[in-house]
């Protein structure tokens, strides 16, 4: 799987504006909402904030990978969104998150669901891609770092 | 003698078996459970290798319920490490299935 099989031009973020973490979460799902109508942006909030109760998607080093399932969505979605002055999203090394990659999966997709999650964390395992996102100036910039960096593995 | 040839490597094959799989939290359950031990961890599923102290390098493993994970460990609590693994795996990071 290729991230850009489910990350589509339009859902490259490249300002965040929310000033705490639900308000970002908020953003993210509503951007996703915005594109695929099957999506309750309201609704996906909610999911995304129980997951984020079991404990914080923000695992260190400026990335966080809020997911969720929904019984509406049929395959695999994604979303990614840029922070640039960075939010807490209570991180695992206790510094700002900046990148944020939204994963929402079918009910009863686990296997869907690692495939994606594992294709992102290849990508973000690069540092220079993490700092490529973190400066990248306008969406079809990130566009292309994401896309050039999709490409190679 | 060598440094290398001083420090045993050990390695056990161990089941996936929450229904998740090796998701996000799953890893960092992971992570969290070798951070205090002094030892080198490395899992692989296939041809695909993740260090046991990385969250994002365990979730590019892609690790199904059922899937046979290979562990290796090294170091002064390498047969720590493998025994904190395997509790981890045997009880599912703690999910209820």
């Amino acid at each position: 799987m290729k991230l850009l099989d489910i990350l589509p031009r339009e859902l490259v973020i490249p300002e965040l504006r929310g000033g705490t973490k639900e308000q970002v979460l908020r953003e993210l799902a509503e951007h996703l909402a915005g594109v695929h109508a099957e999506i309750d942006g309201n609704k996906l909030v909610e999911v995304l904030w129980e997951r984020e109760r079991l404990g914080s998607t923000a695992i260190g080093d400026g990335i966080a990978i809020p997911h969720g399932k929904l019984p509406a969505v049929r395959s695999v979605l994604a979303a990614f969104g840029r922070h640039r002055a960075g939010v807490d999203f209570q991180s695992l090394d206790g510094k700002p998150t900046h990148l944020f990659f939204l994963l929402v999966a079918p009910e009863d997709s686990v296997g869907q669901h690692l495939k994606a999650l594992a294709r992102v964390s290849r990508l973000l395992k690069e540092a220079s891609f993490r700092t490529a996102l973190v400066r990248g100036e306008d969406r079809d910039s990130l566009f292309e770092i994401i896309r050039a960096e999709d490409e190679k593995y | 003698m060598s440094g290398d040839s001083a420090a045993p490597q050990l390695q056990k094959t161990l089941e996936i078996r929450n229904r998740l799989g090796l998701h996000l939290r799953a890893a960092k359950c992971l992570v969290e459970a070798l951070a205090p031990l002094s030892a080198e961890v490395t899992l692989s599923n296939g041809d695909k290798e993740a260090n046991g102290r990385s969250i994002l390098s365990l979730a590019t493993l892609e690790a199904v319920a059922g899937t046979m994970v290979e562990v290796r460990a090294t170091g002064p609590q390498a047969a720590e490490a493998l025994d904190a693994v395997e509790k981890l795996f045997a009880n599912r990071f703690g999910e209820p299935d």
